[in-house]
């Protein structure tokens, strides 16, 4: 049984081949301006992996914001269940998953099955998205990859007063004018992303096992200040931004057993 | 007597010179990422254009949107507050709620008859319907800032943009563009999201009347025009809504010497 999960999400668009429930290939690129280009790319690219064709594949599930566009596909799903039930195949322990995207970050709190129980998300403002850190990467000439690692050099406290990405920009370039470290600088930016993270985990409660997913969840700056402030160890996927094609694809393994078991019963 | 003021913003400075009710000059001139240079060659400047030189200034008061942007003044401060409310009261006595929307801040006032604060709003954690997103807009549609209302004009319809965020609204508008949408229509989408934004600020006021625009948003008469509509008051604009702060500093400095109001 060949399933595939494509998630088309506001940053990156990423897609996952399942064999019997078993990851053959996956892949991630970046989402381009028209969302169904990119979903024809990202699968494409994914069978090329797999070394399958598209007819190998039984059920495509699509999931993420540009979900929608993937006419290709069989169903759609939320990206919250998506995410809950990828999280949990990984960790099946897993209560507490934040996804932390380029452009959103969601809490979602689950059941012992992988089922959501309750979720909160903020899509409507940059801070405590990815954008936001890849805006302060940019303005300090930096890779987005590294300033995580950076940020946990510092040696002074800087604290950021802006919320908004634009003013926080702008005031980290003040501070730098000023004199300060970039490394200061990016552990005071880092904090502001991890104070708007808690507004959105702490009004759904956070419970053992907490699963982080998506791209910040690679920046060690922002996840070391989590476990920190949260007291709590922190479980990161292996790939943590194919969580929610996988829970796509799940879902159509999940879909095509029903359909046999339906038959089967029949 | 002459007394000058200061207003010193996140993008601009602006100086007025004040002799008895009369503005001798004014200036708006960019902070330049280094307010306190701007903010000395905005005072040499001003009193240069109206032919005077500082020992002819009785006193000076120095006001900001934002407090810290005053770090490097130890006196003469003003609060923002009172430099809004004591400018546009000296242009308008009647106004009732002062709207000052200025590049990072939009901020409500709703003050009695002799100009005493009976309530206050500001949006200042959220670039959304600020001078700097319209910045933002103008930069990512290349149309120059004060010609966006003219080019909503043109708009044959009106293409809804759903970010409120200024990061999202940027990418919004690029796949917009991507998508083949006509410009003006974005633009026309722009204006109705912002004239709405605004728009909810005054109806938490409970605005009624009076309500007087000022700061550079306020230059932009076709979104007042359509906050207007959505409202059913009517928005008086000052003639130089930009300056209107500076001008209540000058106010303060004076009243400061001649023993009024503090």
């Amino acid at each position: 049984m060949r399933t595939a999960g494509i998630d088309i999400g506001s940053s990156t668009a990423k897609a996952v081949i399942l064999e019997d429930r078993k990851i053959l290939a996956y892949r991630i690129i970046p989402t381009g301006p028209d969302s169904l280009e990119t979903a024809r790319e990202v699968f494409r690219e994914v069978l090329v992996g797999a070394n399958l064709r598209p007819e190998d594949i039984e059920y495509v599930v699509s999931t993420g914001y540009g979900r929608n566009l993937v006419s290709f596909g069989h169903k759609t799903i939320t990206e919250i269940s998506c995410h809950a039930r990828g999280a949990h195949w990984i960790f099946p322990e897993a209560r507490t998953i934040l996804d932390m995207g380029g452009q959103d970050c969601k809490a979602i709190a689950c059941d012992e099955r992988g089922d959501v129980v309750d979720f909160r998300l903020n899509d409507k403002c940059a801070a405590g998205t990815g954008r936001f850190l890849e805006i302060m990467a940019e303005t300090m000439g930096l890779k987005i990859e590294e300033i995580g690692k950076i940020s946990l050099e510092a040696q002074n406290r800087v604290k950021i007063n802006s919320v908004c990405t634009v003013f926080a920009r702008s005031e980290a370039l003040r501070l730098l004018r000023v004199g300060l470290r970039k490394k200061d600088v990016l552990a005071g930016l880092h904090d502001s992303v991890c104070d708007r993270v808690l507004l959105i985990l702490n009004s759904i409660g956070i419970k053992p096992d907490f699963v982080v997913t998506g791209g910040i969840a690679k920046n060690i700056g922002v996840i070391k200040r989590l476990e920190e402030r949260i007291g709590l160890s922190i479980k990161i996927p292996d790939e943590p931004q194919i969580v929610g094609a996988l829970g796509a694809a799940l879902f159509a393994s999940d879909i095509l057993e029903g359909i046999k078991l339906e038959y089967k019963s029949a | 007597m002459i007394t000058v003021g200061i207003d010193i913003g996140s993008v601009n400075i602006k100086a007025v010179v004040l002799k008895e009710n009369q503005i001798l000059s004014r200036l708006v001139i960019a902070s330049d990422n280094d307010a306190k240079t701007a903010t000395q060659k905005a005072l040499d400047q001003v009193l240069l254009m109206a032919n005077l030189t500082s020992p002819d200034i009785k006193n000076v008061g120095f006001t900001a949107s934002v407090s810290e942007s005053l770090s490097f003044v130890s006196e003469k401060r003003v609060t923002h507050i009172l430099s809004t409310v004591k400018g546009v009261k000296q242009i308008i006595p009647s106004a009732e709620i002062i709207m000052d929307i200025g590049a990072e801040t939009i901020r409500l006032i709703k003050v009695d008859q002799r100009g005493r604060v009976l309530d206050f709003i500001t949006n200042d954690k959220c670039a959304s319907g600020t001078g700097y997103f319209f910045e933002a807009v103008s930069k990512i549609l290349n149309i120059p800032l004060d010609t966006l209302g003219d080019v909503f004009l043109n708009a044959s319809d009106t293409v809804p943009v759903t970010s409120t965020c200024v990061v999202f609204a940027e990418s919004e508008i690029i796949s917009l563009i991507h998508r083949g949408v006509p410009i003006p229509s974005i633009v026309a989408g722009i204006f109705e999201a912002t004239s709405s934004r605004i728009a909810g600020m005054l109806n938490r006021m409970r605005a009624r009347e009076a309500v007087v625009a000022i700061g550079g948003v306020a230059k932009n008469r076709q979104l007042m025009d359509l906050v207007q509509t959505r409202v059913g008051i009517k928005i008086i604009v000052p003639s130089e809504p930009d300056i209107i702060s500076a001008l209540g500093a000058a106010l303060v400095a004076r009243e400061r010497i001649t023993g009024g109001e503090k």
